[in-house]
């Protein structure tokens, strides 16, 4: 059954078809809001919301884009925004000091890993989206282009400088590390 | 793409939050569950209804008590559509109708600094830690909750569940981490029980819909 067709059943109420968008997609939505969010209960609320608010919205689903893609924009807008929400009501409420948490993981002897999860996550928000949605999850920059709402040459624009930041970042143990 | 970089590339595609399997049937539950626990919902089926009086943000709430509006269930679980006996669809009114715009802000302040620590709790369960510094959080929420209540926010009846809902939950946050006597042991089994009582009443996904996408620009 094509992809039409399953939304215009969901718009009339059948559940089937809405667990069969679902399944289609939920891999890779969560996925995606795993390595955005880093965190599993965060990346399943994120990825339940996603698909409520499809279900909720999907009167306003034109068809100008695959169900999919609009899915994937709906996703990143739901997961950036919680993000963005938790980390700064958690800066103001209480100081966060996330040096004992690097050294945690220095001491455990997991440096490259600490080295790396450091240098994407000082990425700023949309170059370090772009960069794990393309070279991490292998969006395709029209894919991207959609979900952010950015023309496609931005998405490679920022993809190439999320990568030459990650280089500047790790620097000489990016020789290493390689 | 240089040989190094693409090798650097699947080490960080290998190491950089490396997704588990999917939950898939987990998160089908508790989208289910979430559709419809809500109460009678409304689903705006299309741009051409009527979409009530009061416009603005649409969230799942309960159907509005006018006599003309017939209550029908279809398709998904226990979802409904409000219909009015012309055969129109029509959107129950929002948070926006009943308040006024200061008092929808505070309100959506609260339940996005709720959110935030409700998963600060949730992360700490899971990690086998506790934070002191969210006792007197979750106090400050918890008397801005009953301050809600007794607010117009709190003549919603949707709102006004949602709000006794996350009361219950922030009473157990502040009174675990203010008893200082307790041993860890006792802390992380408490820790547990909150977790489980967010989860069986979707309190994330509740508190998140009433925030509409682009809060966090608008420094919700």
């Amino acid at each position: 059954m094509s992809e039409s067709t399953l939304v215009e059943r969901t718009r009339s109420g059948d559940q089937a078809a809405f667990r069969e968008l679902y399944d289609t997609h939920v891999d890779r939505i969560f996925r995606l809001t795993y390595r955005m969010a880093g965190d599993e209960d965060l990346a399943k609320d994120y990825t339940q919301e996603a698909f409520i608010r499809a279900y909720q919205r999907l009167d306003q689903f034109r068809g100008d884009s695959t169900f999919g893609t609009w899915l994937h924009s709906i996703a990143v807008s739901v997961t950036l925004n919680g993000l963005r929400r938790v980390k700064r009501n958690r800066e103001r409420e209480f100081a966060l000091d996330d040096a004992p948490q690097v050294a945690a993981r220095a001491d455990v002897g997991v440096e490259v890993r600490s080295r790396l999860q450091e240098a994407i996550d000082a990425l700023p928000e949309l170059y370090r989206t772009v960069f794990l949605m393309h070279d991490l999850e292998g969006y395709s920059h029209n894919e991207i282009a959609t979900a952010l709402e950015m023309a496609e040459g931005t998405s490679k624009a920022r993809l190439s400088r999320a990568r030459a930041k990650l280089r500047d970042l790790l620097g000489d143990f990016a020789q290493e590390y390689a | 793409m240089s040989e190094m970089n693409q090798d650097w590339i699947e080490k960080m595609r290998r190491d950089y939050n490396a997704p588990p399997d999917t939950p898939n049937d987990e998160m089908w539950a508790a989208i289910e569950s979430r559709l419809g626990s809500e109460g009678p919902d409304v689903i705006p089926i299309s741009a051409g209804l009527r979409q009530g009086r009061r416009a603005g943000v649409r969230w799942l709430v309960g159907v509005a008590a006018a006599a003309a509006v017939l209550v029908t269930g279809i398709g998904l679980g226990r979802m409904t559509v409000a219909v009015t006996p012309e055969g129109e669809v029509v959107t129950v009114p929002t948070l926006d109708g009943a308040l006024n715009s200061s008092l929808r802000a505070a309100t959506m302040r609260h339940f996005s600094k709720s959110e935030s620590l409700l998963t600060l709790v949730r992360n700490d369960a899971r990690m086998g830690r506790l934070d002191e510094e969210m006792a007197g959080w979750g106090r400050s929420l918890l008397l801005e909750t009953r301050l809600l209540k007794d607010s117009p926010a709190g003549q919603d009846e949707v709102l006004r569940r949602l709000l006794e809902d996350l009361e219950l939950i922030l009473v157990q946050v502040a009174y675990l981490t203010s008893n200082q006597g307790r041993t860890g042991a006792t802390h992380q089994a408490e820790l547990g029980l909150i977790t489980e009582a967010m989860q069986q009443q979707n309190m994330m996904m509740r508190l998140r819909s009433v925030l509409p996408v682009g809060a966090a620009q608008a420094g919700i």
